[in-house]
Order: structure tokens, then C-alpha cells, then sequence
């Protein structure tokens, strides 16, 4: 298992400090085999594949938008929080999880793989996902 | 003179699920950027296959997707 703000995240990360680009609130999640998240990573693959709300379909991205504040973990606003809800429309293991810069489609900012967690058709996920900058 | 400065960044994911039926299945902390002990790695996996076997009836949870 493996969590990073991936390699894409720190050309977010520089561009939205010069005041450019798009923040990256939204939620996408995958299933399939697990693999540990590497920097490099573009997207929920290798392995992975990032699926819609209904976790049977993979066509395309619908990304939630998570609600964004920033918080203090040990110094003052040291912290980007996102906290979001997906929902399943359809059943399915959820393996890893990530922050995109849009709705659909978009640039990968933070993956994490994880132990699979099974969704009946109904249950939801609520995220909350951390970059907590620390001297 | 270089004054580049290099700060680091910690990454977390914590999750909670939230069933059909309202009840909520606290989980939390999933993914940590510095690691997690083994013990709680080993916590972590229990309880979560076992959620799955208790929520979906299989340990792996449901088949596709």
C-alpha cells in the first residue's frame, strides 16, 4: 500500500501557487488487483481500473467533488483537506482512490491503494484525503 | 546563492463506509505516504475482510466491478 501526492500532483501543486490551473477536489476510485501507487502514476491504473459511481462500468471518469478546506495538523494551515462521498450504484471491491484537477477526466494529483473494500449496491465511501506540507 | 528550500509533504487517506441502511462502518486511516506499522496494517486488513465477509458475503467482496 502507498499514498502520494504523484508526480503530476507537484506540477499542480507549483502551478496553483503561481495562480494558475485548477484545484484538485475531485474524487475518482478503482478496483481490480492492487498494486502499490508509484509516483509516476498518471491515472488509477496499472493494474487498477478507475470506474463511474456504478463500480461494474469503467467507461469513462464521473469524479465527485469533495468539499476542500485547509486545516492544521501541526502548524497552522499546514494542511489541503478534501472530504467527499461516493456513492455505488452498482457492486463492487474498491482498491485505490485519487484527487483529479476536474469532474471527468483530468490530471492526477493524489493516489492511495488500499485492502479491498466491498460495496453493495447502496453503500458509500467517505474520503478524506490529507497533503499535510511539513518543514 | 541557492536558497532552494525543500519541505515535505505527508499524505493520508482515511475512509469511512457508509452502508445502505445508514449504518456507518468506521475503517479510517488506509494510506499514510510514511507508513504504517505492520501491526496496524494487519489491524486494518482484518477488519476490513471481515467487514466484507459480515456486508457482502464474500471475504474478497462482491464478485465484479
Amino acid at each position: 500500500m502507498a499514498t502520494f501526492v504523484v508526480d503530476g500532483g507537484l506540477d499542480i501543486t507549483t502551478n496553483r501557487v503561481k495562480g494558475s490551473g485548477t484545484e484538485p477536489v475531485n474524487i475518482g476510485w478503482g478496483t481490480g488487483t492492487q498494486t502499490t501507487t508509484l509516483r509516476a502514476d498518471t491515472g488509477m491504473g496499472p493494474t487498477t481500473v478507475e470506474k463511474l459511481v456504478d463500480l461494474s462500468t469503467s467507461a469513462g471518469t464521473d469524479h465527485t467533488v469533495g468539499a476542500s478546506t485547509r486545516q492544521t495538523t501541526n502548524t497552522t494551515n499546514d494542511t489541503y483537506q478534501v472530504i467527499g462521498t461516493r456513492t455505488a450504484t452498482g457492486a463492487g471491491t474498491v482498491t485505490c482512490a485519487g484527487l483529479f484537477d476536474a469532474a471527468s477526466g483530468g490530471n492526477l494529483y493524489l493516489k492511495g491503494d488500499f485492502v479491498g473494500i466491498g460495496l453493495a449496491i447502496g453503500d458509500a465511501i467517505q474520503f478524506t484525503i490529507k497533503a499535510i506540507y511539513d518543514n | 546563492m541557492d536558497m532552494s528550500a525543500h519541505s515535505a509533504v505527508r499524505h493520508t487517506i482515511e475512509v469511512d463506509v457508509i452502508r445502505a441502511d445508514g449504518t456507518i462502518d468506521h475503517i479510517g486511516l488506509v494510506g499514510d505516504s510514511r507508513g504504517m506499522k505492520r501491526i496496524d496494517t494487519l489491524r486494518l486488513w482484518l477488519r476490513v475482510k471481515w467487514l466484507n465477509k459480515r456486508r457482502t458475503g464474500r471475504w474478497n467482496g462482491p464478485k465484479g466491478g
